[in-house]
């Protein structure tokens, strides 16, 4: 957690994400970039609980789960910039990421499973949004660790789209009261699923394409 | 020695390494693994749920920090649950990561056996070339004997990276000098 003023930690948060947009809208970035956006002083909040030696396990839309865990602003800019915004890793930090849904949920149980073996006090913290809850995945995850006793939280960022679906699309009026190792908290979006409302012409454009 | 006691012997060979970690179901109850980890003591086996994908993720968050998993898979069949944590997270983990993060995770993928009781055909396929084709850097084996059994988990006993070893309920009773 970065040792700044509430106030400091919001602008720093905001000021990284709206020095993006111009790249993403100038078609400088030939990558699929999410965005975050009005969730900053709710994930404050939930950082203050998180230790340096935890673990962060993330997803697509990662990058203020890795500026609050400490990690280095112009790293996640080369990041970003060299097309790993959805499959981030930092060993430095314990960071890892899945941009499949649900994807990473299951290992985040096996390391705090691990670290409750090994009596270590350090905790995993396990980001989803709202289309992660839907998944079977999720579900029997969040039952081993609450049955077994993990160290393990789940945070779901509710900010009520599965990409542009919302909610009552899909699973209608619905509502799962999680156990505790569950905490969730709801936020309006700032950006749409990917980059911004802007119209970007990308056809221009050759991107590398990975080696994956 | 016959092709399930070569698994077997692999097996507690496996078991003396303390990070070594067996994960599955049916491995402390039922057949505990078609016998093979009969005599694996209970401390060493974590028995899941019939939850392939989190039986992966168990495995591969473990190996994350130091523990030397294996995951048993009754038949292949039920393992197509898990696939996308072999195939989207196992198999890139370690390159997505630039080789920050190394799974040393060995996956026994069993095909089912049509005998003396014929299953069906939701117990009974054999999906190796699949499994071969579908993952690009996961080490794949295929022991037809028992001397083969041996031989390969010698190799890989000491692996940083992922394996899946096929292995066949039809050849269990082979035997070999």
């Amino acid at each position: 957690m970065i040792e700044k003023p509430k106030e400091e930690i919001i602008k720093y948060l905001k000021d990284f994400e709206k020095e993006l947009i111009p790249l993403w809208e100038s078609a400088k970035i030939p990558y699929p970039v999410h965005l975050c956006g009005g969730n900053e002083e709710q994930l404050i909040e939930i950082f203050k609980n998180i230790k340096p030696e935890d673990y962060i396990f993330s997803n697509h839309r990662a990058h203020y789960h890795y500026l609050l865990a400490g990690g280095d602003k112009e790293d996640l800019r080369n990041i970003v910039m060299t097309g790993y915004s959805m499959r981030m890793f930092d060993k430095k930090i314990n960071f890892i990421s899945s941009a499949i849904v649900s994807g990473a949920v299951a290992i985040a149980v096996g390391t705090a499973l691990a670290i409750k073996r090994k009596g270590s006090n350090k905790h995993v913290w396990c980001f989803v949004g709202d289309g992660a809850e839907d998944t079977g995945h999720f579900y029997e995850a969040v039952r081993y660790v609450d049955g077994h006793d993990l160290p393990c939280t789940f945070v779901i960022e509710d900010n009520n789209y599965s990409v542009e679906t919302p909610k009552s699309a899909r699973n209608g009026s619905s509502d799962i009261n999680w156990p505790k190792c569950v905490i969730k908290y709801k936020y309006e979006r700032t950006y749409p699923h990917v980059g911004t409302d802007a119209w970007v012409d990308f056809s221009g454009l050759m991107a590398g394409g990975s080696s994956f | 020695m016959k092709y399930q006691e070569a698994i077997k012997k692999s097996m507690e060979m496996i078991a003396e390494d303390e990070k070594s970690v067996f994960i599955g179901y049916n491995i402390s109850y039922g057949s505990k693994a078609y016998g093979t980890l009969k005599d694996i003591p209970d401390s060493k086996k974590i028995e899941t749920p019939v939850t392939e994908n989190l039986m992966m993720g168990l495995a591969m968050g473990m190996s994350l920090e130091g523990f030397r998993p294996i995951v048993f898979f009754e038949r292949h069949d039920f393992m197509l649950i898990a696939l996308d944590a072999i195939v989207n997270h196992l198999d890139k983990f370690e390159v997505m990561s630039n080789g920050q993060y190394k799974l040393p995770v060995i996956i026994r993928a069993t095909v089912g056996s049509k005998k003396p009781l014929d299953p069906g055909p939701q117990h009974t396929q054999d999906h190796s070339e699949i499994l071969k084709n579908i993952v690009k850097y996961i080490k794949v084996y295929e022991p037809k004997t028992p001397k083969e059994i041996l031989e390969i988990y010698e190799k890989i006993r000491n692996t940083d990276s992922p394996v899946i070893i096929i292995e066949r309920r039809d050849l269990y009773n082979i035997e070999e000098n």
